[in-house]
C-alpha cells in the first residue's frame, strides 16, 4: 500500500472538510484518489458518513418528539419567578 | 394539569403587543402553550431534569426581559427556542471544566508513516432507517452524552440543532474555524464511540 500524495492521517484529518465541501480542488484530487487505493479507509469514509447521518436523523426524530410532559409545579414556579421580577419589558 | 399543548397555534400578532406591555395572563398563555416543546430541548442539552427545569426557568425570565427587544422577524416559538438553547449552553459552560474528560482516547492512532494502527472495519449499519428504529436512536444518543461537554456541544448544535458554522460560533463564543476543528474531533470521536455497535446489524 503506497499513497503518495496523502497519508491515512491526513485522510482521517480532511474528512470533514471534504463532506462539508471545505477541500481546494488539489487536495480534494488527493483524497478522492487516496480511498481508491486504501479500502480501510473508505471503509472509514463510510462510517464517518454513517455517523453524521445518524446525528442528523436523531436531530429530525428528536424534533418531531411529542412534548415533553411539564410538571404544573414548574410552570407555577416559572409564572412566580416573572412576578417576582423587577426588570421587566425593555 | 400539564402544558402538552402544540405551539403552532400560538397567535404571535395578538399575543406579542400584550407580552410586550408586561401583561401577565399573555406571558402565563406563552409559557402554557409553549413550556412542553421547549423542556424537551432543554432535556437534549442537560444531562439530569432538574437542570433542565433551571434551564427553561432562566430562558422564560430573559424572554420576559427582552421581549421588547424582540422585533417578530421570526416566530415567537422560533424565538424562545433559540433562548433556550443559549440558556442551556451558558448553564453547561458554569458547570463544566471540572469533569471534562480529555478526548485524545476516542481519536484513531497512526503509525510513524501515517498509517492507521488500527485498521477500521466495515459497518454494517448506514443509519438511513434511524427514524424508525427506537433502539439504534437510542445508541447514538448515548453515543453523543459520552462525548466531553465542549464536543458533545458542537455536535448538538450543528449536527442535531442545524445550526450554520457561524450560528454555532456566535452561540459558543469562538471562531468558526474553531467551531470547524472541534465538530471534526467531535464526530471522529463519536464514530469511535459508535463503532463496536455498528459492525453487525443484530448485534446491540
Ligand atoms: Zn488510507
Amino acid at each position: 500500500m503506497s499513497h503518495p500524495g496523502m497519508c491515512c492521517r491526513e485522510f482521517v484529518e480532511f474528512l470533514s472538510a471534504y463532506i462539508d465541501g471545505d477541500l481546494p480542488d488539489d487536495v480534494r484530487k488527493d483524497f478522492e484518489k487516496h480511498w481508491i487505493d486504501c479500502p480501510p479507509c473508505l471503509d472509514y469514509l463510510e462510517s464517518f458518513r454513517a455517523t453524521i447521518r445518524m446525528t442528523h436523523e436523531l436531530g429530525r426524530c428528536e424534533e418531531t418528539l411529542p412534548a415533553a410532559e411539564v410538571p404544573r409545579k414548574l410552570i407555577d414556579a416559572i409564572l412566580e419567578a416573572r412576578r417576582r421580577c423587577k426588570d421587566g419589558p425593555r | 394539569m400539564t402544558s402538552t399543548q402544540d405551539t403552532s397555534d400560538l397567535d404571535d400578532e395578538t399575543l406579542l403587543p400584550a407580552l410586550r406591555a408586561g401583561d401577565e395572563r399573555a406571558f402565563a398563555t406563552m409559557v402554557e402553550a409553549t413550556a412542553g416543546r421547549l423542556l424537551a430541548v432543554a432535556r437534549r442539552f442537560m444531562r439530569s431534569d432538574d437542570e433542565a427545569h433551571d434551564v427553561l426557568q432562566d430562558a422564560y425570565l430573559q424572554a420576559f426581559r427582552k421581549i421588547g427587544g424582540f422585533e417578530g422577524h421570526s416566530k415567537l416559538t422560533t424565538w424562545l427556542h433559540r433562548i433556550v438553547v443559549n440558556a442551556a449552553l451558558m448553564k453547561l459552560r458554569s458547570k463544566a471544566r471540572v469533569r471534562e474528560t480529555s478526548i485524545e482516547d476516542l481519536l484513531p492512532h497512526f503509525r510513524d508513516d501515517g498509517h492507521h494502527l488500527e485498521l477500521p472495519g466495515a459497518w454494517t449499519e448506514t443509519g438511513a432507517d434511524l427514524a424508525e428504529r427506537a433502539e439504534l436512536a437510542q445508541t447514538v444518543r448515548q453515543a453523543i452524552d459520552t462525548l466531553p461537554d465542549s464536543y458533545r456541544n458542537v455536535i448538538l448544535l450543528r449536527d442535531i440543532e442545524g445550526l450554520s458554522t457561524e450560528e454555532a460560533a456566535n452561540v459558543l463564543e469562538v471562531s468558526p474555524n474553531a467551531v470547524k476543528t472541534r465538530l471534526h474531533r467531535a464526530r471522529v470521536a463519536l464514530r469511535t464511540v459508535l463503532d463496536p455497535h455498528m459492525r453487525s446489524a443484530e448485534k446491540n
